[in-house]
């Protein structure tokens, strides 16, 4: 059988196409080997380029993020939300705060009790009964988010014009910002910093903090400093 | 037994062996000129999204640099992204009083005004970050105890309200002084007393 397929006349055919079928091998390595080697080369660019597109579209926002605020305007917001929510708490900033909405508004305050919220370590919750009618009472209640200094929120109110006496359950907040980078996670709205540049916050206490480049707030040891 | 040739047989074999290294040829130019235009187009393609990549990287190499440069700003401005975040959790979580206490003072304007004629007058309140609203209000004749159970069970005044209770009423045997107790939990409404 064997020599029946190799005869004479087939070697010399054999010998005759041996160009071809030596070409014919070389293109299926090629088609086999090399093609899909390049091919996975080139998917493998695609993916990282994208992943470079992606890098550099986070690259262009945090840019133009960090342009959109003048190196005065970003000093003056650290130094408002360093007073608005300090870094670690300050007690005497609290009274303080207390204090100055009492006499901004006349609303006077009887007594307080301090007491630090069971939810988190960054929140301090004080409960002031006061007195002094209506007016003094819807005056304070339009100022206190900032008009004492430090952003107070009011969880309760409990009011009676039997007594007649207000108690308000206040809220004071602290917050540690624990990152150093612009994280992806960040997301600034031009808006709400405009809205907290209007807060009304009582300039002595903005120039407390004026030392922005540590980013924290100091904390009086002293009360009577 | 004598021997012979079939010429006729032998040259149909050859033919079919030729015809079998012709087809060999064929198929040897496609396959060639097929994998030269594929080496051809992956190359090319390969070659532009390499030279892409090239491009890419001196951008990242670039906005690095630059951002660098901008270091103290952008601490800055992650502290004030992650504060203003902080500042805008706590707004909604405020229990914005004062607008929740102007609806109910609009609402009840025809039997609670803030003169000392007034027919009637809240005497506790209880208000919660929870919009949730208790308060006790003395009214002191008749006409009044109509008008304000007619606030209090129109459309208008039960929208402003998830739910919306009358749970204690009490009266007086002289002077026709009523005592109510309303205990309510308002639907939030839009904004936050801060605006943020």
């Amino acid at each position: 059988m064997t020599r029946k397929l190799f005869d004479n006349y087939m070697i010399r055919l054999l010998k005759e196409n041996i160009l071809y079928i030596v070409l014919l091998l070389f293109f299926i390595i090629i088609l086999g080997v090399y093609i899909p080697f390049q091919l996975s080369d080139y998917f493998t660019l695609i993916k990282k380029n994208q992943e470079l597109h992606n890098e550099l579209t986070q690259y262009k926002s945090k840019q133009d993020l960090v342009m959109t605020f003048t190196p005065a305007e970003l000093n003056d917001i650290v130094s408002i939300l360093n007073v608005l929510l300090p870094n670690k708490e300050d007690y005497f900033s609290i009274l303080n705060t207390v204090e100055t909405l009492s006499q901004k508004t006349g609303f006077k305050i009887t007594s307080y009790k301090i007491g630090i919220a069971k939810k988190s370590t960054e929140i301090i919750q004080l409960s002031i009964t006061g007195e002094g009618g209506t007016a003094p009472l819807m005056e304070f209640l339009n100022l206190y988010h900032t008009g004492g200094g430090r952003l107070i929120s009011i969880d309760k109110i409990d009011y009676s014009t039997r007594l007649p006496k207000v108690t308000l359950s206040l809220l004071f907040y602290s917050h540690e910002f624990k990152g150093k980078d612009i994280s992806s996670s960040i997301a600034i709205d031009k808006k709400t910093v405009d809205e907290v540049k209007r807060l009304p916050v009582p300039q002595s206490n903005q120039s407390e903090s004026s030392n922005v480049n540590d980013l924290n707030y100091p904390v009086r040891a002293n009360p009577f400093e | 037994m004598k021997k012979h040739i079939n010429l006729l047989h032998k040259n149909k074999k050859y033919r079919e062996k030729e015809k079998s290294f012709y087809y060999l040829r064929r198929i040897t130019v496609i396959v060639g000129v097929v994998t030269v235009c594929l080496v051809v187009v992956v190359f090319f393609i390969s070659s532009a999204k390499r030279q892409e990549h090239s491009v890419l990287l001196i951008s990242k190499e670039r906005y690095l640099k630059e951002l660098l440069t901008l270091k103290d700003s952008q601490e800055k401005v992650a502290y004030v992204g992650d504060k203003t975040e902080y500042l805008k959790s706590i707004a909604k979580k405020d229990s914005n009083f004062t607008a929740y206490y102007s609806i109910l003072k609009q609402s009840l304007f025809d039997v609670v005004d803030t003169t000392s004629t007034s027919s009637a007058l809240i005497e506790d309140m209880h208000f919660d970050s929870k919009q949730t609203i208790e308060f006790k209000i003395n009214i002191f004749n008749d006409e009044a105890l109509a008008t304000f159970l007619g606030i209090l069970e129109s459309d208008n005044f039960i929208n402003y309200f998830q739910t919306l209770e009358l749970t204690k009423l009490t009266s007086a045997r002289e002077g026709n002084i009523y005592a109510l107790k309303i205990k309510g939990v308002f639907k939030p409404i839009k904004g936050n007393s801060m605006n943020l």
